[in-house]
């Protein structure tokens, strides 16, 4: 269900605005796991490796898991911290 | 007998209101406000013996009398009350209904001795009663819309009782936990005078509807399963000496979970969803077993039995009730019953045989709720004769909304580990920072996940050119934040008055 049908309609811009919103969230996403390597190395630096994943799959199912997984690292790093 | 005639005589709304364009909501929110204050009360009342035992100094099981009295009271009266409702109308039942609640909760908030306690606290259930049966039978009618709206208003009436009680307590003692009633049912009595329209034209109507086939023992267990964590969760936080407004905000987590639940209500319609919606619970509850102390971990174990729990309850919705004044009876029995499982079990082992009495009524209310529920739907191919190919601009702006949401869901997690780590210490508050992170960060992974499954349920409605489902995640948002917002607060207030 992730596949684009390719039809007469020219997309437009759509393509590009699609593009920079998946630009956008890696940066994000990035931004939340550089924070959590300052606070916790150990836990961030596998989110950090995440962050790599979300840039080049760009896939819907593997961004879940993945701020799914950063924001349960998170929880952790915030309970172990105090 | 003129007095009388007066009495029985339905007075009209005044003419601003009666000719308003929005006269019918109204009603209809006058309504939801008499379901949320009843629920709120037996949250808060719940949240009350505690203090009353040491108060009055008097056994666990004595003290318990104040809660079990009351909804025992409510079941008995429950079905009488339909009958009083066809003789009076909606309106005067539910007008009346309050006059009995305010008095009885003064006298129940000066009362000298734990006696005359408990016998008002059944005058107040009686009251309550009323505006119960005179509120079910102005929504059974039609004459009022919205009826799906008293089971939001009793889910945040059950979410906002333990955060309310915990903060009468802990600021103004027990007593203003019943004293609070007085201004809350004169404002009830006077919003049913002004805002509830006239229903006696059509008297006959207002019966409720009788004769259901089926047993009420599925309400029954279903309240038992929502209200007994309610119950055994301030014992459990008065045992450990958890601060009375931190055991409110503690206890508030299930019923918050059960709100959260019911936003996400027909997605977990299926057989397969209510067998791991049990699963989860009985896991959850052997989880809480090993250390019933309340603390973060538990915090969080209990969210997650609300939201199963609600999942397991709102399924309960697609079997057959029986009629609404059993219905009724069944729900506030099952309540009673909690009251006294808890009190007869919640001290030895820490609480240990109440979770195992959850755990087994959330396996008898699971069981029956699954057989009656369709299996799981397979999942769809992409594409397949009856499906079309559709634009690719709706696909890709249906995939830059999963992205907005995630990011939105990014956000909230970097908002709870900024106030973990850049917020200073609350002074006197010392859990306020985990308090407001946790929350924030579990909303980002919950977010996430809805978001997914939002984008995979638009694509295959794009697919099949059906019009696309309304999204449940601006709902929950909004409500998480609400909550966030409230727990800010509570911590704010907390933390000035330790500073003065």
């Amino acid at each position: 269900m992730t596949g684009r049908p390719e039809t007469a309609s020219d997309p437009g811009l759509a393509e590009e605005r699609t593009e920079l919103a998946w630009r956008r969230t890696a940066i994000a996403f990035a931004s939340l796991s550089g924070a959590l390597v300052k606070v916790h190395p150990a836990i961030g630096i596998p989110a950090l490796a995440l962050s790599a994943l979300v840039t080049g799959a760009r896939r819907p199912v593997l961004t879940t898991v993945a701020v799914v997984a950063v924001s349960l690292m998170t929880l952790t790093a915030v309970l172990v911290k105090g | 007998m003129p007095v009388l005639g007066a009495l029985r005589t339905e007075a009209p709304r005044p003419r601003i209101v009666r000719e308003h364009p929005r006269a019918a909501w109204l009603a209809a929110t006058t309504v939801c406000a008499g379901t949320f204050l009843g629920r709120c009360d037996a949250g808060a009342v719940v949240f009350s013996l505690p203090a009353l035992r040491r108060h009055f100094d008097v056994s666990p099981v004595a003290v318990q009398w104040v809660s079990f009295g009351h909804l025992l009271t409510l079941a008995a009266v429950a079905a009488p009350m339909t009958r009083m409702v066809d003789a009076l109308g909606p309106k005067l039942t539910w007008t009346y209904g309050f006059v009995v609640v305010t008095g009885a909760s003064a006298v129940c908030g000066l009362t000298p001795s734990l006696t005359v306690l408990i016998a008002f606290r059944v005058v107040q259930a009686m009251g309550a009663a009323m505006v119960q049966a005179g509120g079910l039978a102005l929504m059974s009618t039609g004459v009022v819309p919205g009826r799906p709206s008293t089971g939001a208003a009793s889910l945040l009436g059950l979410v906002a009782g333990p955060v309310a009680g915990g903060l009468i307590i802990a600021s103004a003692g027990w007593r203003w936990v019943f004293l609070a009633g007085v201004p809350a049912g004169c404002a009830g009595a006077v919003a049913g005078r002004c805002l509830l329209p006239r229903t006696r034209v059509s008297r006959k109507s207002h019966a409720l509807p009788r004769g259901g086939r089926r047993s009420p023992g599925l309400t029954l267990t279903a309240r038992f399963a929502v209200f007994a964590p309610l119950v055994l969760l301030p014992r459990l936080c008065a045992a450990d000496g958890v601060p009375p407004a931190v055991a409110g905000l503690i206890t508030a987590t299930p019923p918050a979970g059960f709100v959260l639940a019911a936003l996400l209500g027909p997605a977990h319609r299926t057989r397969l969803r209510v067998m791991v919606a049990a699963a989860g619970c009985v896991a959850v509850i052997a989880g809480i077993t090993v250390e019933p102390a309340p603390g973060a971990v538990n915090t969080i174990l209990l969210a997650a039995l609300g939201v199963l729990l609600g999942t397991l309850v709102i399924a309960r919705d697609t079997v057959p009730t029986p009629s609404v004044d059993r219905a009724v009876a069944a729900g506030e029995l099952g309540m009673a019953l909690a009251v006294v499982t808890v009190t007869l079990t919640g001290s030895p082992g820490g609480g240990r045989l109440a979770l195992a009495a959850i755990a087994l009524a959330v396996l008898v209310l699971a069981a029956p709720i699954a057989v009656r529920l369709p299996r799981a739907r397979r999942r769809v191919t992409p594409v397949t004769a009856a499906e079309t190919p559709p634009d690719a601009r709706f696909l890709l702006a249906n995939e830059r909304t999963f992205l907005a949401w995630n990011r939105t869901a990014l956000a909230l997690v970097a908002a709870g580990l900024a106030v973990a780590q850049l917020l200073r210490p609350f002074p006197g508050v010392p859990w306020g920072r985990p308090a407001l992170a946790v929350p924030l960060i579990l909303l980002g992974a919950v977010i996430a996940v809805i978001g997914h499954l939002e984008l995979s349920r638009n694509q295959r409605a794009l697919y099949r050119s059906e019009p696309l489902p309304r999204s449940v995640l601006p709902k929950v948002l909004t409500f998480a934040v609400g909550v966030i917002a409230l727990v800010s607060a509570t911590v704010l207030v907390l933390s000035a008055a330790h500073g003065r």
